[in-house]
Parts: structure tokens; C-alpha cells; sequence
């Protein structure tokens, strides 16, 4: 089942595909074996490289429309059932021993959604397939949030709230009609379902007195409902029309109410005296002989990331099907 | 869909009354609380968050604002108060809230209006049939025009105002008598309301600020000890004789204020920011009084549905 990773221009989402590549080779390494990821070998050379990259100290170079519309990944989870079964059965094609989501990266802004929207015409087949995605990242750019008034980066935050909460509405109203249109028919579907998750990116770009001054820690907490009201305490400041729009989701007949959210930052090395020129250089960890390090980045939260997938993969195959079931008794209707 | 019209003449504050209300609309739906939530038609995203940002950045509408800005649809859910523990369930209880599409239009300028429309007439009203089909009409009384009680009527700066405004309803009792909605409810919008003339307050005999949103009653005698002598003609056919076939709901009443700072003598006024519990920025205005606002409409339109 297709999920979307969106995130407006510069977000993060390729340092983010590094980040969660780099953090996928650690822990399905680790002891767990019961995770895996698999791409494609163009997105695997895409992300790897960013990975490199990132081990020599540099984010990766501002990437093309087109290059990230090219990005798919999957993520695949061990069943607790099926794959437990002895390692012969679970080579048999009928045994599907885990359940996977393939994640796909789209660079789009509203005006994307917005022709769809208006005329039901994709003018990239993209667009389409993203609209029908039932699991949504959303990346929020944390270095455009900002309390310091009379400022261009403030009004710059202001512009990039309405650009999100655009982007959430224009999603919500997309579902929306697609239910209205398989109710018309006389199917009779479920409520939509969308699974969104959030990653504030570049976390690390939020200073301290900002954070003091929402009364907030630097840290992300653990506890589920702990994690939301902090993020939803930095959106509700920073991005306001986004989280109302969010929350509204339900009144759209959208619930958006079940949203994940996770932090994303990669240390950088500060700069005394002058303003560094050019892009500022990661923190590494972990020095190879052969050289390079590992990057300083939220590691915890990108497992959290991987892990949150889990229950919605196992839970996902099942709904969507019966989904695409109504969908194609409502095409062949007269 | 519960249609409520904004009027007014040029200047009296339609466009910020609707930016100030979005960013009531923002604030509350994004708040810690469960009380408000709201979803944004699409096609009225693009104005209205330019409108947004602009009061963020401490900006009154400029003009380009103010004529791209015609409509604004919403989907409004509001929990309903007095239901003691049951309304503190969050969520699980969202069944009881009062959810609608309330959709708010700005036909445009009242004094710039078809000179058929302030005879009454009904005909080529053009954009103007939104308020003739209203549910709701939202009536923005300048706050810095008012006049004091004992002034001339007729001569007063808001006697024009009045008759066009007393020229709409006849219009829209003639355009009802056929057909259509049988109940309007009328929304006086007191705007400026900070820029009063305090000798205007004091020979109404009431206090510089208005009584709080809880106290209905109070509050109606402070508009009118206001409205009285601006807005009689207006007033009276809103307590005309019954028997025709469009029935008027008791008026409520708004106070909009929003704080201003002129940068310097010859600079713009700007719309002074005030910091929000959460540590952000916000218009310093009257943010209750909107949120009354909504309430209200979140409960007549309820009551429309039913």
C-alpha cells in the first residue's frame, strides 16, 4: 500500500531519507531481525549516497522535483504469526511472512493538489497516486519557526503555515470527495482512514529561549500522549493554521486525530566569530579507520519512526483491500 | 448551509471583522481545549490566509486584500456548554456538538451598493443576493462615527447609514415574500469599538468598556443605549409590527476592538501584538467577543438545521 512522505521545498525530505536509511542499516543489523527495508536500486543509490555524504560531514545538495518524486522504499515487519512458522513454509509464495509498506517521496506544493482538486486532472500521474495514499508523513520545517516579529523570517513562517495548512485541507478535501463520489455510487465505504504522521525537522535549529519561553524541554518525551501535546505546543505557535486545520480534519469527515509526531535534527558544527559561509557541516560520531563518521542525529526518534509503522502494517493490508474491493464494485456499477 | 452576510459602508471594518474572526477561528481550533473545531473550504483558503498573515504581521487589509476577499466558508463544530462532566469527555462525546457549514459572504460596500437596493428594490442586485438569501445578516456600525445621544437624527453622521440599511431590509422582506427563509437574525457589529468617542459613552450613560459576554442582557442595553440614537429607523423596523411573512430574531450584538499604534506622523496604523498564553503572537483584540460571535451563529445555525 503506496504512503506518502510530503514536505514543502527544502523541508528536509532527502536529509531525512538519509537520516532514516542511516538509522534503518543500524537496527535491522541489530538484534531485531524481525524488521527489514528494501528500495529500489536507483532509490538505494539515492539514499546511500546521501548517507556518505552525510558520513563526510555534508547535507546533501538542494535535489530536484524530479529527482525525489523517484524515491520509494519499503518497509517490511515481521508477522507475529505467520512468521514464526518454520523457515521452509515461510518461503512458500501463499505464506506472506510480513507485512510491508512501501513509502514513496513527493516534492509537492498546493498548486500540485489544487489542479486535481479543481479538475479532477493529475498533471502528473504522482499526484493521483499520492491523493490515494492512506499513510501521510508530513515534514514541518522546524528553521522556519521563529517568534521574533517585524522580521522577514517571521513573515516567511507565516507564508509557510498557510502552504501547509493548504497542503493538509487540500488532502483532506481530496478523501472527502472520493467517499462522496463511492457513496453516489451506492457503495457504501467507510469513513476515510489516514494515518498522517509528522516529523519536525531540523529540530536542532530551535534555540533554547524559544523552546524556555513555550515551557518546553529540549528533549522529545516518551510517553504517546506526552510527544503530542509537545509537538502539537511548537505547531500551535509557529504553525497555527496547520494544526487547526489538523484538528478540523474531523469535522471534514477527515480524522486526522490519530496523528504521530517525531522529532528530526542532525547536530552541526557551530561557528565562533563570523557567520560560516555555505552550508554548515554535520557532527559526526564514531571515527572509521577508513575514515568518515556516523552522523550526531536523532537516532531514537527515527527507530520510534520505523516502529510507529509497525501496527498500522499489520492493521493496513487488511482495511485497504476491502477498500479497493468497494472501489472496483463501484467502477464496473453502471 | 447557513448563509451569513457581512455589510457595511466603505471602511467600517468588513475585512478585518472576517480576518479577526479566521484568526479567532485559528487560535480556538488549535487550542489546548476540545471546545472549537473548524475546516476551511479550499476555495477560500487563498484569501483569507493572505488576510491572516497580513493582521500576523500587524497589518490592516490593504486594499488588494480587501477586493480579492468576497467569501469565506467554513465547517464549524462547537461543543455545546451546560453538559457538565459529559462535555469534559473530549472526543468521545464530539456527538453532541453543534457542526454546520456556515458560509460568509461580502457583497461589498452598502454606500456603493445599486441606488435600486437602497430604495428597497430588489432588482439587479447582483452579488447583493447573498444577503437577500441570508440567514444571517452582520450589520458593522463604525465605532468612531457614532454620534451622541440628543444629536439630530436625520443630520447625524450615521443617518445615511441607517436608511440604507432600513432600504436593505425592506428589499429583503420584499425579495422573502415569495419564498425563501422565514427567519433572519440580525448581528450589529459595533467596530472601532476602542476608538469611541468617550463623550459619546458618557452621555449615553454607560461605562468605556461594554458589559462581559456572559451578561445577555446588559449588553443589549448597552448597544442600544448606543444604537438608539444612530441606528433608529434600522431598530424600529427590526421591532416592527408582526404579521409578515419574514420574522426577525431578537438582534445580538458585537464589540470589536482591535488595539492600533501609529509608527509615526505620517505612517500607516498598525495592529499592535500581543503575546498568547503559549508563548506566541496574536492581534490584540477582542478575542472573546468573537468567540461569543461564533457561538452564537454555531447555535442559531444548529437551530436552522433542525
Amino acid at each position: 500500500m503506496p504512503c506518502a512522505l510530503l514536505g514543502d521545498r527544502a523541508s528536509g525530505k532527502t536529509t531525512f531519507l538519509g537520516l532514516l536509511y542511516s538509522a534503518q542499516v543500524k537496527y535491522g543489523t541489530g538484534v531485531h531481525d524481525d524488521f527489514r527495508f528494501h528500495a529500489p536500486m536507483a532509490s538505494l543509490n539515492v539514499m546511500s549516497a546521501v548517507y556518505e555524504g552525510m558520513k563526510d560531514a555534508r547535507f546533501p545538495s538542494a535535489t530536484l522535483k524530479e529527482e525525489i518524486t523517484e524515491l520509494s522504499f519499503i518497509f517490511g515487519y515481521l508477522r507475529k504469526v505467520t512468521g514464526k512458522l518454520p523457515y521452509y513454509i515461510r518461503q512458500q509464495n501463499w505464506v506472506k511472512p510480513f507485512s510491508t509498506l512501501r513509502f514513496s517521496a513527493y516534492d509537492v506544493s498546493g498548486e500540485d493538489i489544487e489542479e486535481f482538486i479543481e479538475t479532477g486532472i493529475a498533471s502528473r500521474p504522482l499526484i493521483q497516486q499520492l491523493l490515494k495514499s492512506v499513510v501521510i508523513v508530513v515534514l514541518v520545517d522546524c528553521s522556519k519557526m521563529t517568534t521574533d516579529i517585524d522580521t522577514p523570517p517571521y513573515k516567511k513562517m507565516l507564508r509557510y503555515d498557510s502552504t501547509v495548512a493548504k497542503l493538509m485541507v487540500a488532502f483532506q478535501t481530496y478523501k472527502k470527495q472520493e467517499y462522496d463520489r463511492l457513496k453516489d455510487s451506492g457503495v457504501n465505504p467507510d469513513a476515510p482512514i489516514i494515518y498522517p504522521a509528522f516529523v519536525l525537522s531540523k529540530f536542532d535549529t530551535l534555540r533554547d529561549d524559544v523552546l524556555a519561553r513555550l515551557g518546553l524541554h529540549q528533549g522529545f518525551p516518551e510517553d504517546k500522549r506526552a510527544r503530542r501535546e509537545y509537538a502539537e505546543a511548537l505547531l500551535r505557535v509557529f504553525v497555527p493554521q496547520t494544526l487547526s486545520q489538523i484538528r478540523g480534519g474531523k469535522v471534514a469527515g477527515v480524522s486526522m486525530d490519530k496523528a504521530e509526531y517525531f522529532l528530526s535534527w542532525v547536530r552541526t558544527e557551530t561557528q565562533e566569530g563570523m557567520e560560516p559561509v555555505g552550508q554548515p557541516r554535520i557532527v559526526r560520531t564514531g571515527f572509521r579507520p577508513e575514515g568518515g563518521g556516523e552522523p550526531d542525529f536523532s537516532y531514537d526518534e527515527y527507530v520510534h519512526f520505523i516502529e510507529h509503522f509497525r501496527k498500522i502494517a499489520n492493521k493496513i493490508p487488511d482495511d485497504i483491500l476491502e477498500a479497493e474491493k468497494f472501489q472496483a464494485q463501484a467502477l464496473i456499477r453502471p | 448551509m447557513f448563509r451569513v452576510a457581512v455589510v457595511g459602508d466603505h471602511g467600517s471594518g468588513k475585512t478585518t471583522f472576517l480576518g479577526l474572526l479566521y484568526a479567532a477561528l485559528v487560535s480556538s481550533g488549535s487550542g489546548k481545549g476540545d471546545d472549537l473545531r473548524f475546516h476551511v473550504a479550499y476555495d477560500s483558503l487563498d484569501e483569507i490566509t493572505v488576510l491572516f498573515q497580513r493582521l500576523m504581521s500587524g497589518g490592516f487589509p490593504d486594499s488588494a486584500t480587501k477586493e480579492g476577499l468576497h467569501e469565506l466558508r467554513v465547517e464549524l463544530e462547537m461543543a455545546r456548554s451546560g453538559h457538565g462532566v459529559f462535555s469534559r469527555l473530549g472526543s468521545r462525546n464530539r456527538g453532541t456538538g453543534q457542526a454546520g457549514t456556515i458560509h460568509f459572504s461580502l457583497p461589498g460596500s452598502l454606500d456603493e451598493a445599486s441606488p435600486g437596493l437602497h430604495q428597497g428594490s430588489t432588482f439587479g442586485t447582483g452579488k447583493w443576493r447573498d444577503a437577500l438569501d441570508a440567514d444571517a445578516l452582520v450589520m458593522l456600525a463604525d465605532g468612531t462615527r457614532l454620534a451622541a445621544k440628543g444629536t439630530d437624527v436625520k443630520t447625524g453622521p450615521m443617518a445615511a447609514y441607517d436608511g440604507r440599511l432600513e432600504a436593505l431590509f425592506i428589499a429583503i422582506q420584499r425579495w422573502r415574500s415569495s419564498g425563501g427563509r422565514e427567519v433572519l437574525h440580525p448581528v450589529f457589529v459595533l467596530s472601532k469599538f476602542d476608538s469611541v468617542r468617550p463623550e459619546v459613552l458618557k452621555v449615553a450613560n454607560v461605562e468605556a468598556k461594554p458589559p462581559a459576554v456572559g451578561k445577555a442582557g446588559l449588553r443589549v442595553a448597552y448597544a442600544k443605549a448606543l444604537l438608539d440614537t444612530n441606528l433608529p429607523r434600522t431598530l424600529a423596523l427590526l421591532q416592527g409590527p408582526r404579521g409578515k411573512k419574514l420574522r426577525f430574531a431578537p438582534p445580538a450584538f458585537v464589540f470589536s476592538r482591535v488595539t492600533s499604534e501609529a509608527e509615526g506622523p505620517d505612517r500607516a496604523e498598525r495592529i499592535k501584538l500581543r503575546r498568547t498564553d503559549g508563548g506566541g503572537w496574536e492581534p490584540d483584540y477582542s478575542r472573546d467577543e468573537y468567540l461569543a460571535f461564533l457561538e452564537h451563529l454555531a447555535r442559531i445555525a444548529s437551530e436552522a438545521k433542525d
